[in-house]
């Protein structure tokens, strides 16, 4: 493997490949911040460019994209609630109050490093673990997805606010419903469509989070006009104090793991893992901001990282941004898969320590940015509320090229700010919108695996013990109740 | 009295989902399935339907209306003019329309910032969209 890591190492490390890297971080950044085009917007547009490069050059470079990206993306989640992709929603749920309490440039900092960590922890195990985690991802299948969807489900209502649980449960079961409409994927039926052609593809996640999140947001700044913090951000205040450090490591690190063992099994990727490990940080870890900012940070880049087990080690793409690559990797003439180290260890190795590279050359572009980025936020209320709304409409627009669709992002915006003004969490909502087609699939697909035997589920031993997790966890808030 | 009126909608959208989930055609090998088509919704909307009737026996959210729901009124007209104007002025002089109309209604006056923004930021989106990423905005 030494010999691997070397090959690896110097096909990164060559001037026109890092050159490439380079180039790669900084139009991922600019294009991840537009709301409405993440990352696999970003390495689609960048495909054409790639074909000029040989294929170690050109996925060194789609690396760099991938992590400029997603940072970009969590830039504009941190300082405008508008968070582009999926992956990113719940960077919002911590960053964004950050940045409105006058830290936008501690955020970004925050965002910056937490990114790095799980990056290149990610990049670590996957330099250790790549072929034994594959093995493991393949005993993953429909029946321990589908508990552990029921799990986060369960878990987002029992570990809400005291008082609050009726609330998420509310939000969470109209975000399942949201996410019935459209084709069912099995049934081949329409549901929820009322005979109109722009539902029949569901409705986008994109049209969701804008207008929950940046639509509805800048409504609500609109009526409160809350007083705003003045930001100023130097380059001093991006450095963390070592007591902070020595705090948020523990949370960057063990979100990265969860991440990344999350991002390994193939289709639950960057966004369930920001998700699993914001929720986990909450209720049983670290409940600052700053932690709830670290932990989605860094478990979204360590399962970015772990998405590239299933695909380098297996030739099964794990997520969306990895179905890209696997286009990419196959128009180059490779095959990814079990022999890919044996027939191109320069182009296996090189991807790899690729991402390490692209992870610390992002860090070194972006933290020089963060002090004139956090300024965005000190626009005056007049400027800045116009911008965020046009913003969020043209993301919509530019990810679906539908008027309704922008018809549909007002509506919701209106009701999900009458609904956040009476109390109802919505980030429940979003988790519910992106696990229902998730969670239907998968039951269903088990279901059809055992013939209709629901005791089929309890056969497998990891589904077993999910479903017992989740329902002792129902008995928590009793148990507190009685100890309180 | 409005936290009380999206109780009963959301009780109302829970029932009304079960109904229409009731009439989702389903083939007969899918009729047969333990989970069809219509399985989860009707888990969905019936569960949405209860948690709407325990809120409606619970103590009622109080809050405050700010004054400035006229104006909010009117970025939500303004909104509705950006997306009927789409078809007709193209995305980013809709756009231009839309900020300077917002700006307007948000109380901004200098001359330089209204059209600094609401020409700078369609002309940066136009050069970025549709010149540097060659996307093609289909309308």
């Amino acid at each position: 493997m030494l010999e691997g890591i070397m090959t690896g190492v110097a096909t990164a490390l060559t001037l026109s490949n890092l050159s490439w890297v380079i180039f790669g971080c900084i139009a991922g950044t600019l294009i991840g911040m537009i709301p409405g085009l993440g990352p696999i917007s970003a390495i689609a547009l960048m495909i054409p460019i790639s074909y000029s490069l040989d294929p170690a050059g050109g996925l060194i470079m789609m690396a760099g994209v991938y992590y400029g990206a997603v940072f970009g993306g969590s830039t504009s989640a941190i300082l405008i609630n508008a968070p582009g992709v999926a992956s990113t929603v719940a960077t919002s749920f911590a960053g964004y109050p950050l940045a409105r309490s006058g830290k936008a440039g501690k955020a970004l900092a925050i965002a910056a490093y937490a990114s790095f960590f799980g990056g290149t922890l990610g990049a670590v195990l996957l330099l250790f673990f790549a072929s034994t985690l594959a093995l493991f991802a393949l005993q993953i299948q429909s029946p321990e997805y589908a508990a552990l969807i029921l799990f986060a489900m369960t878990s987002i209502v029992v570990f809400a606010q005291t008082g609050q649980r009726i609330h998420s449960a509310v939000t969470l079961l109209l975000g399942l419903m949201l996410g019935t409409v459209g084709t069912d994927q099995l049934g081949g039926v329409q549901r929820f469509t009322f005979n109109q052609i722009d539902l029949a593809d569901g409705i986008h996640f994109v049209l969701l989070v804008m207008s929950t999140f940046a639509l509805a947001e800048a409504f609500r700044l609109f009526i409160v006009q809350s007083p705003q913090t003045e930001q100023k951000v130097s380059m001093r205040d991006l450095k963390l104090p070592k007591s902070e450090v020595r705090r948020l490591t523990p949370v960057a690190g063990r979100s990265a793991v969860l991440g990344f063992i999350v991002g390994v099994m193939p289709g639950a990727g960057a966004t369930l893992a920001s998700f699993f490990a914001y929720d986990l940080e909450k209720q049983i870890g670290d409940k600052s901001l700053e932690a709830g900012l670290t932990a989605p940070e860094a478990a979204n880049n360590a399962a970015s990282t772990g998405s590239f087990v299933p695909l380098l080690s297996l030739g099964i793409p794990g997520s969306g941004t990895s179905a890209v690559l696997l286009g990419v990797m196959l128009a180059y003439g490779l095959q990814p898969g079990p022999t890919l180290i044996v027939d191109q260890p320069e182009v296996f190795w090189g991807v790899i320590i690729s991402m390490y590279v692209g992870n610390l050359l992002l860090l070194l572009l972006n933290l020089p940015l963060i002090p004139y980025l956090a300024r965005l936020i000190n626009l005056p209320g007049q400027v800045l509320l116009p911008l965020v709304i046009g913003f969020s409409l043209l993301g919509v627009f530019l990810t679906t090229f539908s008027v309704f669709d922008l018809g549909l992002m007002l509506a919701f915006a209106l009701v999900a700010g009458l609904l956040r003004a009476y109390g109802f969490p919505l980030a429940p909502m979003l988790l519910g919108f992106i696990l229902s087609s998730l969670f239907e699939e998968n039951l269903r697909r088990a279901l059809l695996l055992s013939s209709g035997e629901i005791g089929y589920l309890a056969d497998r031993p990891i589904t077993l013990i999910i479903l017992i997790i989740c329902l002792l966890i129902c008995f928590i808030p009793l148990w507190n109740r009685r100890l309180a | 009295m409005i936290y009380r009126s999206i109780l009963v909608s959301l009780l109302a959208i829970g029932i009304g989902y079960v109904v229409i989930a009731s009439q989702i055609a389903l083939d007969p090998w899918s009729e047969m399935d333990a989970i069809n088509s219509r399985t989860l919704p009707y888990f969905y909307g019936s569960g949405l339907a209860l948690c709407a009737l325990v809120l409606l026996l619970q103590r009622p959210v109080a809050l405050e209306v700010s004054g400035r729901i006229l104006p909010l009124g009117l970025v939500c007209l303004v909104i509705v003019a950006f997306i009927s104007l789409l078809q007709y002025a193209g995305l980013w002089w809709s756009l231009a329309a839309l900020l300077v109309a917002n700006m307007l209604i948000m109380g901004e006056r200098r001359l330089p910032i209204l059209f600094g923004v609401s020409l700078g930021v369609p002309l940066v989106g136009w050069g970025l969209v549709e010149q540097l990423l060659e996307m093609v905005v289909p309308l």
